[in-house]
């Protein structure tokens, strides 16, 4: 087609399928894997041609199985096509299918949201031993091994090992249940003990925090006991083992799970205990009302899944990723945030010297224009990663107190702040302390509110740039450099013309300024 | 369109897609985005360049002017000429056999069979 000057690609996929008639579940094999054609019509787009479909029109009707039938293979990849066979095969997949489902995919979180939907009637104290064992029995060590990654390591093999241990592991969770935590009250002390002796790592810490005495508790119940001491290294374990512990833990939770009640995994913790203090004594912030908040602030799993460095891809392709990222809903939205908020933008470019293009620029890189400002409740998000997630905890630790102290002069709850997994508020994304240090009240309501007030986004965001040496003349020489001179933005090449090139006055400047918010 | 992951997948994942079996995707690209869907390795598959010059001359004469409907008439003569041209469609992994190849020349399939011409089959 491209020969003919028609352009053309390659698509490559799945076509067809096989539906089982046992749970109607659709199952896509790699030998419905299919590759066809597309061509561009003008006023159409992208239209499908299908070669296979006149040449073999069996194959797009009744999909990969029955062009195999009719060459006369009698099987395909599938397996057989003897129809009691077939039938057991359906059986089969439907079984492993729920398997997937409902025990392998059953993670951590989807227990916690199970456990949390069916919240509790007051007083309830009592999970099964074993569901929160398995919260423990994962911890340790938990730094580099996952939990979620267990769970997928189990494999058919283990599983009448798994059955029986899981057996005996539900006795034990529905005797526990039937006299709640009274029998483990060593344990409990044991927790205290090694809290009191500020054990090294923290999310043991947390774990014997959250559910003192477990470890033990699972030892005589359960047959594989977690190892709980916190302050050893985990002992090195075949991921089967690990699924095997988280299986038996997946199939009680089913069973016995109970409302465990809402405990705060910080109040209490060492060095969370020291973090106060801290306040308390630089900040003057009143100790009861911290630790108010800190028991209400949650450990969020997804926030520390998120904040593991990407893989890095090595070099993306710039006019690929243009062509995906400014695709013309989000060229309109920018012009549509323009147009709405003009007055402003004209304010800030007269008052800071910075071009409302770049203005607008930063705002739909960080939120779409403020569509996606995060739903992260902020609290949550620096708790969980100054105290849990290590890797850069002195910055997040910082930045949590400039949340506290933003909290306390803007005289705002901290638990009502919502925004992104990495701590950033409002439209255009500011860490606290930049908000602080940057964020101006540009609506004259007496309040900076990046969220709520656009107004407010856009001063602050000409603030901040000019705070970092942007201005008016480094319009054009701090954008990106694409490498095909083709490949520059249009909007932007378009207003080119008209400002005519500019360039920093400082040396250092372009490289920093006009160009990122900091995470 | 590709899903790309945030991470190396090491475990089984589950998300949460949307087919829309009726769609109009980038109806509007302007000509030089467009360019990138008509690039060819030059130099190449001369049979086919041929079979492409001989399908233009035997369409494009008696073809409307208006450039739309010109590419509809090329994308059907193709389609026709997989159709006439005893292709065949198979998902055995056999040799090819070069002495069947002139006349009837048959697709090699794999599972995920095309049956794009290959340079001698045209």
């Amino acid at each position: 087609m491209r020969l003919l000057e028609v352009p053309a690609r390659v698509v490559t996929g799945y076509q067809g399928g096989e539906q089982n008639p046992v749970d109607g579940f659709m199952t896509v094999r790699q030998s419905d894997a299919h590759a066809w054609t597309e061509v561009w019509l003008q006023g159409q787009g992208w239209v499908r041609i299908d070669p296979t479909s006149v040449v073999a029109p069996v194959r797009i009707q009744s999909g990969a199985g029955e062009v195999a039938r009719q060459a006369g293979r009698g099987s395909t990849a599938t397996g057989t096509d003897v129809p009691w066979l077939r039938a057991l095969r359906y059986n089969w997949e439907a079984v492993e299918n729920s398997w997937n489902q409902w025990v392998l995919t059953y993670s951590l979180e989807r227990q916690q949201a199970l456990v949390e939907r069916l919240a509790s009637p007051p007083g309830w104290k009592a999970s099964s031993c074993c569901l929160r064992s398995s919260w423990a029995s994962c911890l340790p060590g938990s730094r580099s091994s996952r939990c979620d990654r267990d769970w997928c390591a189990i494999r058919w093999s283990v599983l009448p090992v798994a059955a029986r241990a899981a057996r005996t592991c539900r006795r034990g969770g529905l005797r526990l249940v039937r006299t709640p935590r009274a029998l483990c009250p060593d344990q409990a002390r044991a927790g205290r003990r090694r809290r009191e002796a500020g054990a090294p790592s923290a999310r043991p810490l947390r774990a014997a925090a959250l559910r003192p005495g477990l470890g033990q508790c699972n030892a005589r119940r359960c047959p594989r006991p977690a190892p709980c001491d916190p302050g050893l290294p985990a002992p090195p374990q075949s991921a089967v083992t690990h699924g095997r512990r988280s299986f038996l833990v997946a199939l009680a939770a089913l069973a016995v799970a109970r409302p465990a009640q809402a405990r705060s995994p910080y109040v209490g913790r060492p060095e969370v205990q020291q973090f106060v203090e801290e306040l308390a004594a630089t900040h003057g912030f009143d100790r009861a009302r911290l630790e108010r908040w800190l028991r209400d602030a949650r450990y969020s799993a997804s926030v520390e899944r998120l904040m593991q460095p990407p893989i890095p891809f090595g070099q993306r392709n710039w006019l690929e990723y243009r062509q995906r990222y400014l695709d013309p809903a989000r060229v309109q939205a920018g012009v549509d945030f323009w147009q709405t908020h003009r007055a402003a933008l004209a304010r800030a470019e007269e008052e800071y010297g910075v071009p409302a293009e770049i203005i607008v620029a930063v705002i739909g890189v960080e939120t779409y224009f403020g569509r996606i400002t995060g739903n992260f409740r902020t609290l949550d998000v620096f708790t969980t990663l100054t105290f849990d997630y290590l890797r850069r905890a002195d910055f997040y630790r910082a930045e949590f107190i400039e949340f506290l102290l933003l909290a306390r002069e803007q005289r705002r709850d901290p638990l009502s702040y919502r925004g992104s997994f990495a701590g950033a508020i409002g439209l255009p994304q500011f860490m606290p302390g930049s908000i602080r240090r940057w964020g101006v009240d540009f609506d004259g309501d007496s309040r900076i509110d990046l969220l709520a007030s656009p107004t407010d986004a856009i001063g602050s965001v000409a603030n901040f740039l000019v705070g970092h040496g942007c201005n008016a003349t480094c319009r054009s020489s701090s954008r990106p450099r694409p490498t095909k001179a083709s490949s520059m933005p249009s909007v932007a090449a378009s207003r080119r013309g008209r400002h005519g090139p500019r360039h920093c006055r400082q040396a250092s400047a372009p490289r920093h300024c006009c160009r990122s918010i900091p995470p | 369109m590709r899903l790309l992951a945030n991470g190396l997948i090491t475990s089984r994942i589950r998300y949460d897609a949307t087919s829309y079996t009726a769609y109009r995707l980038d109806a509007n690209l302007s000509p030089p985005q467009l360019q990138d869907w008509l690039v060819l390795p030059a130099g190449f598959n001369p049979r086919t360049i041929q079979f492409a010059q001989e399908l233009r001359d035997q369409v494009l004469p008696g073809a409307a002017t208006d450039r739309r409907a010109q590419e509809v008439q090329l994308v059907n003569a193709v389609l026709e000429h997989f159709r006439r041209g005893s292709y065949g469609y198979t998902l055995e992994h056999r040799p090819w056999d070069a002495t069947r190849s002139t006349s009837s020349c048959s697709t090699r399939g794999s599972d995920s069979a095309s049956t794009m011409p290959r340079p001698s089959c045209s």
